[in-house]
């Protein structure tokens, strides 16, 4: 072996090649100063588009008798940095191709720049076939420019639901053109225009067509923060709401209205052999020893909230109809269409008038006054008993019957009816529904608290305890309630710990225990002074810099009691003051008072609507500081 | 739902489908045939009912097999696994892997590639068995099969078996080193049986040793002519967590083994591996004398050094222990630091072609390469040097050498004084070693004759202290007048050990390639482009800078408030002072400034409470936990961290207890002192924390928690701001 070649093993050679350098053309005074001004505006993106164009037609497949939506994408980007490294996404499934996907970018009519193809994965779905078309694509200097091209083909235009605004990056000007030809009875509904400047040009063309143009200015990237309303809740976009076509003399009907979609679900699950014999056993075993008809629907509804695993298969029609009830019951999985099924199946087994029922959680905005596939994103089940109705969910967890969760609290219902339907709404609960509540009885020996603390749980609260608990490995259990209940603070020792039956959905969690805190007094010669609060729960959601209405997971209401005995000899010489405020949305109030030699702290704080919406923030954050003020004051004992 | 599979192996090739029926049925009788004793076992002792589950058996088997010119190796394992809660359950609910992947060989041989097989089964409490049909129930995308196993309950045992046979041409191939095994014997959850097996033909070399109490390696007849097959048994293995300062290898039963295949006699000279004398003997020691006749081979000096003799002699360093450090940095900054504008130019994509103005880019990617090439340049001055053999603490001791990627190399000068050198990295000192080397035991490898080594004697090489390895911060603090926040403005000094991390998160190439184009007076990269694309490059580097710097700040910002407990910071911004990149006892210094609002303050009345232990940053806050800890302590090294803070007091008022600052816990594992007076109208506080050591017994945790209790104790002090 030659010397060159052992030392070729173990060096690193890097040896001029005959590549040509990519020459990058400097971007124009202009575009530096569109960039600069756009930056003034779009002040935490990257990059922005300065013109964005979606373009709409339609075909009609003659073969398939379907209609085909045509969506071409133009975008004109602008970095808004001194570099940026991006990437433009498309996706696709089996219902829909990208025909082009085209790069350009200043000095190139096209960019050399490689277009990846991959499944998409959703932590949430264990398989589905959305896949992915994306390019890298980076910015050497600020005000670097891309145009990219994005032409997509939808198969059945009932796959086609919405049109955005807002998109990865904020953009100038956004055009959106639909035409829509004279065969074609389509309505784009505007939502969540109130707030924009949207504007709107339809002209009649000489086929008969009609081009409607919306043109939007300076409209921001879609929000990345944490904690938002579903985006249709919060963006200006058009709901497509395709209704009928003409086929060769006919009129063929799509979405025209409810009962077009309720017949296509409903075909759907027509579809289901509903062969139910390997679960007969088990319906059987859970109704056997049941007391009355209710106990039977409960013992059939935990059974599969406790037995069957949540694990989604999204793959075309899959995406729509449920899977058989016997294959879920088999397979201990499904998502919430199988879930739905099973307990459709299971109580029809034991006698009951059970529907499917289709729903769109909190995440969507819209009812079913609206047909469109995007109206809803969940199933669950309705019961009939007696006069009355019940919703049952098997996706949730722990979750008591006749208690609906948050998420699809106050939404409507498609419910089975034969060759009708139902609409009906899940029932709202108010925020004490999800009371959590706590009591500290405490004593100050030297600079240390140390007490008991009594704190029960009731509705999402309580739900989410258990489900949190009860997913736990064994022997990981015992130290999770420690670390829960101090709050993940090593200053709060827990021991003692009491628990009610942390399987039981149906009553009042309680949770006991005894609780040392240190450093929560400091004593600077006859004075003590007392940070008595170690949770501050809200402290952190003071939104001065959020763009974004904020939501909580559920309603809320917290009522925290603090009985704290002042040592002998002290009295208190300063606290906080008092604090109440009341929206129509939340209440939050603060009392410091005195009573039988005891300090009694306590709080409200009541969410009655869990969204906080931006326009809010002013007061919100006003109140959030008061609260935070009064967490920063401490309570002053000196002493006699 | 949960995130998590069930990572089985990497890539398997689609043969014809009866080859496969047939090879998945072999593979399925080997696991769950006849002979599998773990089938009619089904409970597990009280003692483990409390678990989240249990391992009731888990085989892992390594075969290497050499057939004319293909190569089969084999990688399975099998468990058995008691599932006993919901958490267990959905661990193992869902499993994946890659399949349907041809080798990039395929074209030369059409059997190259790799299969991988699995079988999965569920077990009933009622010790009802259903086999998973992974064909039916799979799903595949671009290559990774998913399955949801289907009727999975706690008390459920799910039994499985993961086989990955990989086919290559061995044709010309001299030696092949296969990939080291090392792994303590306990997991997750804890395990009633294991067995390792590893099955070679006779002409493979097998190098295998347990560790710390594990079961020895055995022989058992496996009833084939021409094949080994070696065992491992163990039974009642605890489940095991690691916890903070902790070394698994050096505490926990375990093993090590790595096989290796030479073509020939002659061929096993090239083999860069402590091969047993033959392949019919395990090795489980290498002596001294194995490593010298091994690296006399490895470290023949090589190199051209041409430039960097240059350098020494245009500079005229004639002392031999600079001339030493001086070459150091010299190669350092020519085989590395120059070329990194050009690679990031590179990678960027501001140009594909941005090494062509170096005609010739060497860069040096190994530390045995470095050996040769820096003792090359040390023989042609006539500098005498030793070549360091030995491994990482968290590896073991010198004496349980057995794989020769753990060992680690560097140089030791005869100079006066001596000078350690170890390969570079853009910031390395000459003069020092990775912080897992210190105190450490090694052979010295030498030459009598300036020639062939022909000398090894065993050595230990030098500890760092808290001196050698300290951080000191300066804080001055202004707190404003109407109490509304504080502004800071501090220095930051970092020696030593202390310093690599600091270097490495803190500065990017614009903070230190000039520095030493200016140093060596090198031409800087930028002027060697050609004039039409030099403006490109050099305006598109500045705006990565810029890109770089801003997200640093924003890290850097965040970090700081984070050691307050606080959201943020405002008016953040940061310089780097001194980069230290020219000797280990060089600091490493920046400055900052920034304002604090008043989170710190707590109003109390007419007065606050200040919160002004937060102000030396987070500190160890050990969990109940942690505190029962059974395992001896293995820290990085011994170190210092000072903080000196001048915090002007506002005017009209004054600080009550200061005694609350005045903490001590001194111990021989380490100590935290503080003291706080007043001086003027600035209260000063000076802390230390010292950790004075690498290693304590278990037996001292207690003191140990001493003194980061105390300095837990100091963070969460706390002073009156009292309205005079």
């Amino acid at each position: 072996m030659s010397q060159f070649f052992r030392m070729s093993m173990f060096l690193l050679i890097i040896l001029p090649t005959a590549l040509i350098a990519q020459k990058h053309v400097e971007p124009s005074t202009e575009d530096v100063q569109l960039a600069g001004n756009l930056k003034e505006i779009f002040t935490d993106d990257e990059v922005g588009l300065i013109d964005s164009e979606e373009i709409i037609s339609f075909e009609i497949d003659k073969d398939k008798a379907q209609v085909i939506v045509h969506q071409q994408i133009n975008n004109n980007l602008i970095n808004l940095e001194s570099r940026s490294d991006i990437q433009i996404f498309s996706f696709y499934d089996s219902e829909s191709e990208i025909t082009e996907f085209e790069v350009f970018s200043a000095n190139q009519k096209k960019a050399r720049y490689k277009i990846m193809d991959e499944a998409y994965k959703d932590n949430d779905l264990f398989h589905n076939d959305v896949r992915v078309k994306w390019v890298y694509l980076d910015f050497p200097v600020k005000a670097y420019r891309y145009e990219t091209r994005v032409v997509k083909e939808i198969k059945d235009i009932k796959y086609f639901t919405k049109l955005n605004f807002n998109d990865q990056f904020p953009a100038r000007n956004k055009k959106i053109v639909v035409t829509i030809p004279e065969w074609l009875d389509l309505e784009l509904k505007e939502i969540n225009f109130q707030d924009f400047n949207i504007k709107k040009e339809s002209i009649q063309l000489d086929n008969g067509s009609k081009r409607l143009t919306y043109t939007l200015e300076n409209i921001p990237a879609m929000s990345d923060e944490d904690h938002i309303p579903g985006p249709s809740h919060i963006y200006p976009h058009l709901l497509v709401l395709p209704k009928s076509y003409s086929f060769e003399g006919t009129e063929v009907n799509l979405f025209k209205d409810t009962q077009d979609l309720y017949n296509w679900y409903k075909s759907l699950a027509n579809e289901l052999e509903n062969d139910n014999t390997s679960l007969v056993e088990k319906v059987q075993d859970l109704t056997a020893e049941a007391d009355n008809e209710e106990e039977k629907i409960k013992n059939i509804y935990y059974w599969i909230q406790d037995n069957i695993r949540y694990i989604a298969f999204e793959d075309g029609i899959a995406g729509f109809k449920p899977d058989e009830a016997s294959h879920v019951f088999n397979k201990r999985y499904g998502d919430c269409k199988g879930m739905a099924n099973l307990t459709k199946q299971m109580l029809t087994e034991a006698g009951f008038d059970a529907r499917l029922t289709w729903i769109g959680t909190n995440h969507i905005a819209y009812d079913y006054s609206t047909p469109n596939l995007s109206v809803d994103n969940h199933m669950i089940c309705t019961v009939m008993l007696d006069d009355k109705m019940l919703f049952l969910d098997g996706t949730e967890k722990f979750n008591s019957m006749g208690e609906y969760a948050s998420r699809i609290q106050g939404k409507q219902m498609l419910i089975e009816n034969g060759e009708d339907f139902i609409l009906k709404n899940v029932p709202i609960e108010n925020a004490n529904f999800n009371t959590q509540k706590e009591t500290y009885h405490l004593a100050i020996t030297g600079e240390e608290i140390s007490g008991t603390v009594h704190k029960t749980f009731a509705g999402e609260s309580r739900a989410s305890l258990l489900h949190t608990f009860n997913s736990l490995k064994n022997d990981r259990k015992d130290d999770f309630l420690s670390w829960y209940l101090s709050n993940g603070n090593n200053n709060i020792q827990v021991a003692n710990i009491r628990t009610s039956d942390l399987n039981n959905r149906d009553t009042i969690l309680n949770i006991e225990y005894d609780i040392r805190i240190k450093n929560a007094v400091s004593t600077f010669g006859d004075m003590m002074y007392l940070d008595l609060d170690m949770e501050k729960e809200l402290s952190n959601l003071e939104f001065e810099k959020r763009k974004s209405d904020y939501q909580f997971y559920a309603k809320k209401n917290l009522e925290s009691t603090f009985k704290v005995t002042i040592p002998e000899g002290y009295s208190i010489s300063s606290k906080p003051q008092n604090f109440k405020v009341g929206t129509e949305d939340y209440e939050l109030s603060i009392n410091y008072s005195e009573k039988d030699g005891e300090l009694l702290y306590q709080k409200q704080y009541t969410i009655k609507d869990p969204t906080i919406k931006s326009s809010e923030f002013k007061s919100w954050n006003a109140n959030i500081q008061q609260i935070k003020n009064i967490y920063n004051e401490q309570i002053i004992l000196s002493k006699d | 739902m949960k995130n998590s599979l069930i990572i089985l192996g990497l890539i398997l090739i689609g043969c014809n489908s009866f080859a496969q029926s047939k090879k998945e049925s072999d593979i399925r009788e080997i696991f769950w045939g006849a002979d599998d004793k773990f089938s009619a076992i089904t409970e597990i002792p009280e003692e483990f009912q409390n678990e989240s589950a249990v391992v009731i058996y888990k085989n892992e088997n390594y075969s290497y097999n050499n057939f004319l010119t293909k190569m089969t190796t084999v990688e399975s394992v099998r468990k058995r696994i008691k599932l006993l809660d919901k958490a267990a359950v959905e661990e193992f609910s869902e499993f994946a892997y890659k399949n349907r992947f041809r080798s990039s060989q395929w074209l030369q041989n059409i059997m190259a590639g790799e299969k991988h097989i699995v079988g999965i089964k569920v077990i009933k409490p009622d010790g009802s068995e259903s086999i998973v049909d992974v064909e039916s129930e799979s799903v595949e995308v671009d290559g990774e099969t998913k399955i949801a196993i289907s009727n999975l309950e706690p008390g459920d045992i799910i039994d499985y078996y993961s086989y990955r046979e990989d086919l290559q041409s061995s044709y010309g191939a001299r030696v092949l080193i296969f990939d080291a095994v090392e792994a303590p014997l306990a997991e997750e959850y804890p395990m009633m049986n294991y067995r390792l097996e590893i099955l070679t033909d006779n002409d493979f070399f097998l190098n295998f040793r347990s560790f710390n109490g594990a079961p020895q390696l055995t022989e058992e007849d496996n009833g084939k002519r021409g094949k080994r097959l070696s065992v491992l048994e163990a039974t009642n293995i605890e489940k095991k967590d690691f916890p903070r300062w902790f070394y698994p290898l050096v505490e926990l039963p375990a093993y090590k083994f790595q096989v290796y295949y030479a073509y020939s006699k002659a061929s096993e000279k090239d083999a860069l591996a402590f091969l047993p004398e033959k392949e019919s003997i395990v090795k489980s020691e290498v002596s001294p004398e194995e490593i010298m006749e091994l690296y006399d081979n490895k470290f023949r000096p090589s190199g051209n050094f041409g430039m960097v003799e240059d350098y020494i002699k245009e500079n005229n360093i004639t002392n031999e222990a600079e001339i030493v450090k001086n070459a150091y940095y010299y190669m350092r900054h020519m085989y590395l630091t120059r070329f990194i504008e050009a690679s990031l130019i590179q990678e960027s994509k501001i140009s594909n072609d941005a090494f062509k103005y170096f005609g010739y880019a060497i860069i040096l990617d190994n530390e045995k390469e470095f050996v040769r090439y820096f003792t090359s340049f040390l023989k042609e001055f006539d500098i005498d040097y030793e070549i360091v053999v030995g491994k990482y603490r968290y590896d073991g001791s010198l004496a349980d050498i057995l794989i020769e990627q753990n060992t680690k190399t560097l140089l030791k000068t005869k100079t006066s004084p001596p000078v350690y050198i170890e390969f570079y990295d853009p910031h390395s000192d000459a003069g020092a070693y990775s912080h897992n080397l210190d105190g450490t035991e090694v052979y010295l490898l030498s030459s009598a004759k300036r020639k062939k080594i022909d000398q090894i004697e065993k050595s230990r090489l030098p500890e760092t202290n808290i001196e050698d390895n300290r951080s000191h911060s300066d804080l001055s603090i202004n707190i404003h007048n109407d109490l509304s926040g504080f502004s800071v403005e501090s220095k930051h000094e970092f020696y030593g050990h202390e310093k690599k991390s600091e270097q490495q998160d803190r500065m990017f190439f614009a903070d230190y390639v000039h520095e030493d184009y200016e140093k060596f007076d090198t031409e800087p990269y930028l002027d060697k482009v050609k004039k039409k694309e030099r403006d490109q490059y050099e305006t598109e580097l500045n705006s990565l800078a810029e890109k770089i710097r801003t997200r640093q700040k924003e890290f850097f910002e965040e970090k700081v408030a984070a050691g307050f407990d606080l959201e943020e910071v405002q008016d953040y911004d940061y310089k780097i002072t001194e980069t230290g990149r020219f000797g280990f006892e060089q600091p490493f210094k920046f400055t900052e400034t920034y304002n604090v609002d008043n989170s710190l303050f707590k109003k109390a009345g007419n007065d606050y409470i200040f919160e002004i232990g937060k102000l030396i940053g987070g500190q160890i806050d050990l969990t109940e936990k942690e505190r029962k800890r059974t395992e001896n302590i293995y820290m990085p090294y011994p170190k210092s961290l000072v903080n000196n803070l001048r915090i002007s007091i506002p005017e009209g008022y004054s600080i009550e207890g200061l005694e609350k600052l005045n903490l001590s816990a001194d111990n021989s594992t380490g100590r935290f002192m503080s003291s706080a007076t007043i001086e003027g109208d600035e209260l000063v506080i000076n802390t230390q924390k010292d950790y004075k050591s690498y290693y304590q017994p278990n037996s001292n945790w207690g003191l140990i928690i001493d003194f980061l209790d105390t300095a837990n104790q100091f963070y969460n002090a706390k002073v009156l701001l009292k309205k005079n």
